[in-house]
């Protein structure tokens, strides 16, 4: 039929239109990004001085280590002695256990190779605050070592001795060769079996101008010693055999665990050179590797990732091993996957696109070979459930330093990545490689330390475990991770399991490395990313009741807590259930079970910070209800809500009105789950107590023309509905003037409506002719007052429209994000407690916040209240608002791009399109030209709902306020970052308010108690003599918070001379005697400084000056501003 | 403090009380003779004052000019004073909403009296007692005697400041008068509508 066959064209078309419309975006963006990625490049690059200084240090160390002489033969005790009577103090880095006598002899010859190894050799060395390294590997002459000595850690021992021969020569010659260097012991990539000479240039007292001194550059060097390639049958070195024969009870050689981290060590210390010829040969064949590497450092870096075992065992040196086995092929029939024409950009994109879709430790694995012949690497469908990319050549995997869970850690990294460089409608670059994210109490949901010190594991590190894990840390954390991913399953999408300090560098006068003083010091640290859709969950359900078996290992891995239950649903099933508190049933669990598997009490001495955090939220007089998440979505939310529908549907079927309410539409921070406060019924001094909600009618042309006789009439409309509320039992209502409209004062009205559950609401009028009418003014006015009208439109925008489409996007939001509302309610009692409050609209509040939930890059969506708000803090420090826009997508459609039809501008289509998105990036820059240092506008938020950018945040906040809210985040963002554990003063600190940074300070009280009038729980009290509000009062005057408005007339009187801020929620800071609160006060620079011309209508208090000017007569002001606060002013101080 | 006289206006400097938590402030007054179109510097009976204090009226103005110049009595007080919480409002031109949304059959000029922001207008009974409060101001700013007791300018009354001001404020409009209010103001409206068409 017809129909059908346009169906089939449709698609068609499309699936074109789509396909040009992808290339051109990829194409555009790809350029873009081409010019970013050169510009960091080249910022990035080395100096040329300092790399031709450095070719020097090198040749002068390569000379000094071919002065070197043989060594006798020595056994164990020979080369003890040997040292000891050495001038340089030098120990051997015998890894342990420390040999105590050995059937064979050690020896020094010169090394059969010496090469620079690593990104310097390859020339993709970046420049690194915390300093550059050179890799120097020197191989150990075949004679030296025997097939046999990868068993039970002869060849370490040999290699031992070898570099700690090295290292007593080279300090005694290095006077003499004019290389004043300083020299350490340092384990490679944190690899305890493999020690390496790290040599720092250590210019002397009185130097001559022969001397080479290099520590102006950063860089150091570090010297490997290597096995040659082949000397071991690599074969009996992998991952699955065991090398490392002990003795333990009634275990047979045979039944012996492998060895894997040992065997790899060994493996690795015989292939230096022999990747160095592959990655080199790379490099040669694709002209843009040399940048796509530096692109793979940088982004390993920025996310705390390195070759380092406690660093995830994944960095610069995996990363290029990984592209040149994909220019080799890595499909899955072998097929290429990087092609040697491609851009860095493609290079960097195509292998974090392979990281990203491949799984290389379940399900398959790649395999290479660094052979420089056999040009072939395959993605295998078997895995090891370890991370694996095999070099058949060396018999090496290469991500031998990588756990399941770091290499979990690294493909979430790189699915975010991914997503960030599919991105067509913005530039995603300083997501990718700018931003640090490898902050750890930024960086998980949930981070939890343990003192290493206080776990009592010794004795179950037996020899076995000692073979298998070589370090008691690497067990303990291995441990730790096994009992928790088998607790937390669901819950959590990552666990992180860590040692905290790991010492590096240590004298070569000691073997290893000296014990931290006070090992309390050392900590294991637990970093959990949560799902939050589970991780709140009060119940942990097992198998059925009938799966015995299962049961009996559910019961036994919980404990007392397993327990059976029966569910609604008629299933019986072993079950644990979890308290909620105001900590994370996922914290909570935790702490049980690492109790009961790694060490009894040990939750006692647990640092968890996330449940500090959620301390901080006010607490409410009324309880929530049990079924309710007191976190997450406390009931009284609901509460409120269900009041307010019942109120809606009298409104909506009221029959004495000449028109049909059409709609009623919430604008309400509380009505989203997101006020400060908890809403609770009669407490009528909390400042949000009446919810706002915009009501319309059916369509009319009767509306008057004209805009006081609309706001007459929409009054008259008004009364109508006041009238029949009040006829309803248990309601009252009232109209008020609204005078939120500049020049229409005492003209706008709105009806506030009190409910017999305790809660009040608030109605306004809109019409479909108000905005013609605005507009039509602004047309009208002349040049003058153009300005002035359009601050009116805005005003009423703000208040009848776009308060109704943030509350309805928002709405949406805080249920797709269980801990937005949280988390957006403690940034708001952060800005209270910082006195920012009254300069925001909780809707700039909440576009902020909002943005690290729905564009959470290089994060993930925050999964704690902790996280989140530390998440804004960090944002709001580093947004240079005066370049940069915040553009938001409040669409929030969460789907994968490519899941749905592999196209993403068809899913576009509900989201800010490219178009959209240029089109509020000029309005940006248009508005910048005209005000480049933001004295009128500082925030530029934008949204599909308000591409203008500046609704929220004209004729409101000030530079000011603008540059405080940057400096006390900063500040704020650097206290946490620094100090891991949050005490309690910490925290107090970045709450309370630094008052003598104000020019003046009012201390206020109310002369009533404000705190359970607001809703909010009185502290210090018993708990039942808390009675929870019953009724209005009857009198008025009882309404409010009386502190209020007296700071409302403060400010209506002085806010052209002085920007004045006080605490909004004065129920929250009562002290022994009462509420209190602060008015504080900074006079604006441009009225109070200085003189000016004498004006009638100068708008401010002045006096004469000698020379027949005027000047602001501040001791006027503030004399006339504490009279007014009379009885209610307890001091004043005036700091500036 | 020397300066007695700015351009054409004296300078009155009066103290303003302090609290137990401030100390008294110096404020000052910048009189003048009130001229405007319709009424001629020789007819005028009124005194314009630039930089009035806080909550200036009726009361304490009286409690001023008996205590400068007893005998000048006062007829009325208008002003002006500075009011605009989100400091948007621009008082140094005239607009009208209800005129710009629709010049045909707009509200006239809603402000009435055309003073400017934080200036009043104080009038006296009759010509004289103006000239007497002017003169008496004059003297009192030129007499360099320092035993001369300044004016005090008494800001607010207890019942006018604090607690007493500000428990319970809210716009609560009376539901029967808002009616007849709205009521009369459509009528005028549509008598505007009908006299245009």
């Amino acid at each position: 039929s017809d129909g059908d066959s346009h169906r089939s064209k449709q698609p068609k078309l499309t699936a074109q239109d789509v396909q040009v419309a992808r290339e051109t975006a990829e194409l555009f963006k790809s350029n873009i990004f081409k010019l970013e990625i050169d510009e960091l490049v080249h910022v990035l690059k080395l100096k040329d001085s300092h790399c031709k200084l450095m070719e020097k240090v090198l040749h002068r160390l390569y000379d000094m280590i071919q002065e070197i002489p043989a060594s006798d033969e020595l056994s164990l005790e020979d080369a003890n002695v040997y040292f000891k009577q050495s001038a340089t103090k030098v120990s051997i880095p015998f890894p342990d256990p420390k040999p105590t006598s050995l059937n064979y002899k050690f020896k020094y010859e010169t090394p059969e190779d010496i090469s620079l190894v690593g990104s310097f050799g390859l020339k993709t060395g970046i420049q690194q605050p915390s300093g550059m390294s050179i890799d120097v590997a020197l191989t150990m002459p075949h004679e030296l070592l025997q097939p046999k000595d990868y068993m039970n850690y002869r060849a370490l021992y040999k290699r031992a001795f070898y570099l700690a021969y090295v290292a007593e020569h080279l300090a005694a010659l290095s006077e003499e060769k004019h290389l004043p260097i300083k020299l350490s012991y340092e384990y490679a990539d944190g690899d305890v079996l493999c020690p390496v000479i790290k040599v720092q240039s250590s210019p002397s007292d009185s130097p001559t101008d022969k001397d080479v001194v290099f520590d102006h550059t950063g860089f150091s060097i570090k010297l490997y010693v290597g096995f040659p390639l082949g000397i071991f049958e690599a074969k009996k070195l992998l991952p699955d055999r065991n090398c490392i024969r002990v003795k333990a009870e009634e275990v047979d050689v045979k039944d012996l665990p492998p060895t894997p981290l040992y065997n790899s060590s060994i493996l690795s210390s015989g292939s230096y050179t022999c990747f160095l010829k592959y990655l080199y040969t790379a490099k040669k064949t694709a002209e843009s590797f040399r940048d796509a590497c530096v692109l793979g450092k940088l982004w390993l870096k920025q996310r705390g990732f390195s070759s380092d075992i406690n660093e995830g065992g994944f960095g610069h040196f995996e990363f290029v091993t990984l592209m040149a086995a994909l220019l080799e092929g890595g499909g899955e029939s072998g097929n290429r996957i990087l092609l040697h024409g491609f851009s860095s950009y493609q290079m960097f994109k195509a292998t974090i696109r392979y990281l990203s879709i491949q799984d290389l430790c379940s399900h398959g694995h790649l395999s290479f070979s660094s052979l420089l012949s056999e040009h072939r690497s395959v993605y295998k469908a078997n895995g090891f459930d370890v991370p694996t990319i095999f070099d058949k050549n060396t018999k090496l995997n290469i991500l031998w330093k990588m756990t399941p869970s770091s290499y979990n850690m690294l493909r979430l990294y790189a699915n975010s990545t991914l997503e960030l460089l599919n991105d067509v409608v913005r530039d995603r670059f300083p997501q990718t490689f700018i931003t640090k994210a490898n902050n750890k109490v930024l960086k998980y949901d949930i981070f939890i330390q343990i003192p290493l010190s206080e776990i009592n594991q010794e004795d179950s590190f037996g020899p076995l475990e000692k073979i298998s894990f070589i370090t008691f840390e690497t067990f303990v954390c291995s441990k730790i991770f096994k009992i928790l991913s088998g607790a937390l399953r669901n819950r959590v999408t990552q666990i992180s399991v860590s040692v905290s300090s790991t010492s590096s560098l240590w004298p070569i006068a000691h073997r290893k490395p000296l014990l931290v003083r006070n090992q309390k010091e050392k900590y294991i640290d637990i970093g959990l990313s949560l799902d939050p859709a589970e991780s709140e969950k009060k119940v942990t359900k097992g198998p059925l009741h009938s799966q015995k078996a299962e049961g009996e290992k559910f019961s036994s891995f919980w404990g007392s807590r397993a327990q059976v239950r029966r569910y609604k649903d008629g299933s019986i099933q072993y079950s644990c259930l979890w308290t909620a508190s105001s900590e994370s049933p996922t914290v909570t669990i935790v702490k049980y079970i690492l109790d009961l598997h790694l060490t009894e009490g040990i939750s006692s001495n647990m640092i968890v910070n996330s449940s500090n955090f959620n301390l901080l939220l006010p607490r409410s007089l009324t309880l929530s209800t049990a079924n309710s998440h007191p976190l997450v979505m406390p009931s009284h939310f609901q509460q409120l809500r269900s009041s307010y529908d019942d109120l809606c549907k009298i409104v909506y079927h009221m029959t004495n009105l000449p028109l049909t309410v059409k709609s009623i539409l919430p604008a309400s921070s509380a009505l989203r789950g997101m006020s400060l406060l908890l809403p609770v019924p009669f407490a009528i001094a909390n400042p949000d107590f009446f919810n706002e909600s915009i009501v319309q009618f059916e369509t009319s042309t009767r509306w008057p023309d004209e805009i006081m006789a609309l706001e007459r009439t929409k009054t008259a409309f008004l009364l109508k509905i006041n009238e029949s509320i009040n006829k309803h039992k248990g309601y009252s209502s009232f109209l008020s003037t609204d005078n939120e409209i500049p020049y229409l004062k005492d003209v706008v009205t709105s009806l506030e409506v009190l409910t017999p559950e305790g809660y009040g609401f608030k109605f306004r009028i809109l019409t479909e002719r108000d905005e013609t009418l605005y507009l039509r003014s602004i047309e009208n006015a002349d040049t003058r007052q153009k300005q002035a009208v359009t601050d009116c439109y805005f005003y009423f925008m703000r208040k009848y429209i776009g308060c109704v489409k943030h509350h309805r996007a928002f709405s949406s939001l805080v249920t797709r994000y269980p801990f937005f509302g949280p988390t957006v309610r403690l940034f708001k009692q952060w800005l209270e407690s910082q006195l920012l409050y009254p300069h925001f609209s909780e809707e700039l509040i909440e576009l902020i916040a909002v943005k690290c939930f729905i564009d959470p890059a290089p994060y993930s969506i925050p999964g704690s209240v902790g996280t989140g708000f530390l998440r804004i803090l960090d944002f709001v420090s580093r947004w240079n608002w005066r370049e940069d826009a915040l553009i938001l997508d409040l669409s929030g459609d969460s789907e994968d791009p490519d899941a749905t039809t592999g196209s993403y501008i068809d899913k576009l289509s509900g989201k800010l399109t490219v178009q959209e998105y240029q089109g509020i990036l000029e309005n940006f820059k248009k508005l910048r030209k005209e005000d480049p240092s933001g004295t009128n506008i500082q925030f530029f938020v934008a949204s599909k709902q308000d591409p203008s950018g500046k609704l929220w945040s004209c004729n409101n906040l000030g530079l000011p306020i603008a540059s405080r809210l940057t400096a006390l985040s900063k500040a704020a963002i650097g206290l946490f970052t620094k100090s891991v554990q949050f005490d309690s003063s910490l925290i107090m600190l970045v709450f309370t308010s630094a008052l003598k940074d104000y020019d003046f300070v009012i201390k206020v009280k109310a002369p009533m108690n404000l705190r359970a009038k607001s809703g909010v729980l009185p502290i210090q009290k018993f708990k039942n003599l808390i009675r929870p509000l019953t009724q209005f009062p009857g009198d008025p005057s009882q309404y409010g918070d009386p502190l209020q408005s007296y700071f409302a007339e403060l400010k209506a009187r002085y806010s052209n001379v002085a920007i004045l801020s006080c605490h909004r929620y004065t129920g929250l800071y009562d002290t022994k005697e009462g509420c209190s609160n602060v008015i504080t006060g900074i006079f604006n620079p441009a009225v109070a400084r200085g003189e000016k011309k004498f004006r009638a209508n100068i708008g401010f208090n002045i006096k004469p000056t000698e020379d027949e000017h005027v000047e602001c007569n501040r001791e006027s002001i503030l004399n006339q501003m504490v009279c007014l606060g009379g009885d209610l002013v307890v001091s004043f101080e005036k700091y500036h | 403090m020397a300066i007695k006289q700015l351009r054409e206006y004296t300078v009155l400097p009066v103290l303003l009380p302090g609290t137990r938590n401030i100390s008294k402030a110096w404020h000052y007054l910048f009189i003048k003779k009130h001229v405007t179109k319709d009424e001629a510097e020789s007819k005028t009976r009124s005194l314009f004052i630039v930089n009035i204090p806080v909550g200036a009226n009726f009361n304490n103005m009286k409690r001023l000019m008996s205590q400068v110049a007893l005998g000048a009595n006062i007829e009325s007080f208008q002003a002006c004073e500075y009011y605009d919480p989100d400091n948007v409002i621009n008082y140094n031109m005239d607009i009208n909403l209800s005129k710009l949304s629709n010049a045909d059959f707009g509200e006239e000029n809603l402000r009435d009296n055309r003073i400017p922001v934080g200036c009043g207008v104080v009038t006296f009974l009759d010509r004289d007692g103006m000239n007497l409060a002017l003169s008496s101001i004059k003297k009192l700013v030129m007499s360099s005697k320092s035993d001369c007791k300044p004016p005090e300018w008494e800001l607010f009354t207890d019942k006018e400041t604090g607690s007493s001001r500000y428990l319970g404020v809210n716009n609560r409009l009376n539901a029967g008068s808002l009616s007849k209010d709205v009521y009369s103001s459509m009528k005028a409206f549509e008598k505007r509508e009908h006299e245009v068409e």
